[in-house]
């Protein structure tokens, strides 16, 4: 068993800034968690809290039920992987490996079976075994750092940010390791990120972060979906949600959205709106979901019409950015479209259950 | 301003960063420079900026050889990854300071930096000093230093690499803008084909020094003149299929055979690309279209969407297929793969070049 439990963990650095605010959380057995968040939000301090790197200024930590506050890195069964790889620049990729096996009473052909078998984990090629390993690329040596964490065989793998330094062909491959590794040696894995597509493809559940306090822990499809806050929405999602600031009003028979000269019928949601003071929501919706009508001006029902600012190409799919009035623009995500340009007149479909809907303060309105 | 690259070596002691490089750039167009690390890109800005000097070939911008000249006169503004402020000075006159260089009126540069401080959105930084900013917001800053300048020219070196992801993103839509409202000319580094694809009208792909690629950024990623470029410019990057070219152009391969539209030699290694985009699932097999049975072996949400790695039967291959985020197939489950003939694209493996494109199924 090796659960990761934060309780009421906090952190302040210089009797001033509050880094860490007041986290409770638990890493189950074996799963992957990320914790995701922007510069600043306080992940990369948790995790070096897990690690035994920083104290926590109240709280404790708790690794497979025990507590380990005050147990220093060593003495705690974790391993950890940073941002720049460490290794040992003077010696070979294989003594780096080996180098944590040392003083464990192993003979050198269970050591050597040992390496191999990891570096076999970490498709690293068995010439590269013997090179110097300040001499190799900063993708091979980071995966040079992961295999010394992996020799270790710790219950739980921290990772900071592995991948933040690599230029992007390192990055595919490495991701592409690390997701086999959290598979293939099922233990407890906490993974930092600012980067949301990475959070996505690992983990079994998302951790987000912002200004030192956790604001949503669930799984990826869940906060993707249904994001707590206006925030979470723009964060997940490349690119994130579009949101429009509307004025709710009746008519005779239905509850419409008003933004601008448009307006969208939201009479199925009468009851999400009902505790709220006024009448203004933010309506959120991903640009994967608005959908392209054409180039009529049509204006039924769920249909809005704008004007396209500018297409971004991004080879399988494309970015239309559509003003659909004075300061309110969306974007849409969609398959390459040559006959979306510049000026084209767009008319967009918003599927009713794809509507996310906000309080002007950027919570989000669900049903009890 | 049109900038001309003519026949530009740059040696430093016996490796050649930049390799007899041709390049045209059209007055007020926006380039990426796509590579790999240790490409040259660096070396190609800065041989523009007049950071480093050519060991041959010429340098014309506006028409005018500026090969011997130094940055100053130059008119063009660098922008480098690993930024510098002065840590003394809050924003406003970090921003301010090359203009007091060039002697401009006070007005005018109070003008100039709120002008640009607000189109990045960083106006309300202004009194901050810069280790009270996150480092995307001292990158702003940076690339403010270089706008207040107006200079005709810009030249990026991949400043938005060290940034947090969303605000990558948010980014490169302010450079979009940027370029649009003011029409300078513009070359950007950058490592990142996803980068590349979305910011920029022109991309010139470069490796091992050399310019392998060049052309309008969308009929170069439909159609790359080399195996390099199909093989990296893009995300996720493209499958490529290995056969032979037999007589009577026919394209011989582990997974499919095609009689090709284009002649060809026969006897070659060749490589068959496609497109993650460019591959369907389907339940049901249609004539006409390459068809491949094999098995779900990994489901990969990237963001907004999944990528879909298929393997097919009894073969080491990883087929990546783009799909929608909510198209969820099960690990180890069977699924047909399609492929229109027409968008395959053929290139030598011997000589890297592309051969062709498109041609009809065979058994």
């Amino acid at each position: 068993m090796a659960e990761v439990k934060l309780q009421e963990v906090s952190k302040i650095f210089n009797r001033r800034v509050e880094a860490v605010k007041n986290l409770n959380m638990v890493v189950e057995d074996r799963k992957v968690v990320c914790l995701l968040g922007p510069s600043g939000c306080g992940k990369t301090t948790t995790i070096r809290i897990i690690a035994g790197l920083e104290d926590p200024t109240t709280g404790e930590v708790y690794l497979g039920g025990e507590e380990v506050t005050s147990l220093s890195p060593s003495e705690r069964d974790v391993a950890m992987v940073f941002q720049f790889p460490t290794v040992y620049p003077n010696l070979s990729v294989r003594d780096n490996l080996a180098f944590p096996l040392r003083g464990k009473n192993l003979s050198s052909s269970q050591i050597n079976n040992r390496v191999e078998e990891v570096a076999k984990n970490l498709q690293l090629p068995l010439r590269v075994l013997d090179r110097k390993s300040g001499t190799v690329d900063p993708g091979l040596r980071q995966k040079v750092a992961i295999g010394r964490a992996i020799v270790r065989e710790p219950k739980v793998f921290l990772f900071d940010e592995p991948l933040t330094n690599l230029d992007a062909a390192a990055r595919t491959e490495l991701m592409g390791i690390i997701k086999h590794l959290s598979r293939e040696l099922g233990q407890t894995f906490v993974y930092v990120t600012h980067d949301q597509s990475e959070a996505m493809s690992l983990a079994d559940k998302i951790a987000v972060m912002k200004d030192g306090s956790l604001i949503q822990y669930d799984d990826p499809d869940t906060i993707y979906e249904w994001p707590k806050n206006r925030f979470i929405g723009w964060f997940l999602g490349n690119p994130g949600m579009n949101f429009l600031n509307g004025i709710l009003s009746q008519d005779r028979n239905n509850l419409w959205l008003s933004f601008g000269e448009n307006r969208l019928e939201v009479s199925k949601f009468k009851n999400l709106f009902s505790s709220l003071p006024s009448p203004e929501v933010i309506l959120g919706i991903r640009p994967e979901y608005l959908e392209i009508m054409g180039n009529s001006s049509l204006n039924r029902g769920n249909m809005v019409s704008g004007v396209c600012s500018f297409t971004e190409f991004l080879g399988g799919r494309m970015i239309a950015h559509i003003k659909l009035g004075e300061g309110m623009q969306v974007k849409v995500k969609d398959y390459p479209r040559p006959d979306i340009k510049e000026n084209s007149i767009v008319t967009l479909n918003f599927p009713e259950d794809k509507l996310r809907f906000f309080t002007p303060g950027g919570i989000a309105l669900k049903e009890e | 301003m049109e900038i001309l690259l003519d026949k530009v070596t740059k040696r430093f002691a016996d490796t050649i960063a930049v390799n007899n490089v041709n390049l045209a750039f059209k007055d007020q167009s926006f380039t990426c420079i796509y590579g790999p690390p240790g490409a040259g890109k660096s070396t190609l800005l800065r041989l523009i900026a007049g950071l480093e000097w050519p060991d041959e070939g010429r340098i014309l911008i506006g028409n005018k050889n500026v090969t011997p000249d130094p940055p100053m006169v130059r008119g063009v503004s660098y922008i480098a990854q690993e930024f510098a402020l002065y840590p003394h000075m809050n924003v406003y006159r970090n921003i301010a300071y090359p203009l007091k260089i060039m002697k401009l009126r006070k007005e005018e540069i109070d003008q100039r930096v709120k002008e640009s401080t607000k189109f990045l959105k960083i106006d309300h930084l202004l009194d901050r000093m810069p280790v009270q900013l996150s480092g995307g917001e001292q990158q702003r800053v940076a690339i403010a230093r270089g706008l207040v300048k107006h200079s005709e020219v810009y030249v990026f070196d991949e400043p938005l690499t060290n940034l947090d992801y969303k605000i990558r993103e948010d980014m490169r839509s302010e450079f979009r803008r940027f370029q649009k409202e003011l029409g300078q000319t513009i070359i950007y580094a950058t490592g990142d084909p996803a980068e590349a694809l979305s910011l920029s009208e022109f991309v010139a792909i470069m490796n091992e020094g050399r310019i392998i690629d060049f052309g309008e950024t969308r009929k170069i990623y439909l159609e790359p003149s080399n195996l390099f470029t199909i093989a990296n410019f893009g995300y996720p990057t493209a499958n490529l299929f290995k056969g032979n070219m037999e007589e009577e152009n026919v394209f011989r391969g582990d997974l499919f055979s095609i009689k090709c539209h284009f002649p060809a030699e026969a006897g070659f290694e060749v490589v068959a690309a496609v497109r993650p985009e460019d591959l369907r699932i389907v339940d049901f097999k249609p004539s006409g279209k390459v068809l491949i049975e094999g098995t779900v072996f990994l489901s990969d949400i990237i963001g907004s969407e999944n990528v879909i790695y298929v393997k097919p039967r009894n073969l080491d291959y990883q087929i990546k297929v783009l799909a929608n985020r909510d198209f969820r197939p099960s690990i180890d489950a069977d699924i047909l793969l399609q492929i229109d003939p027409e968008k395959i694209l053929f290139y030598s493996v011997e000589s890297r070049k592309y051969l062709g494109k498109g041609g009809l199924v065979i058994g």
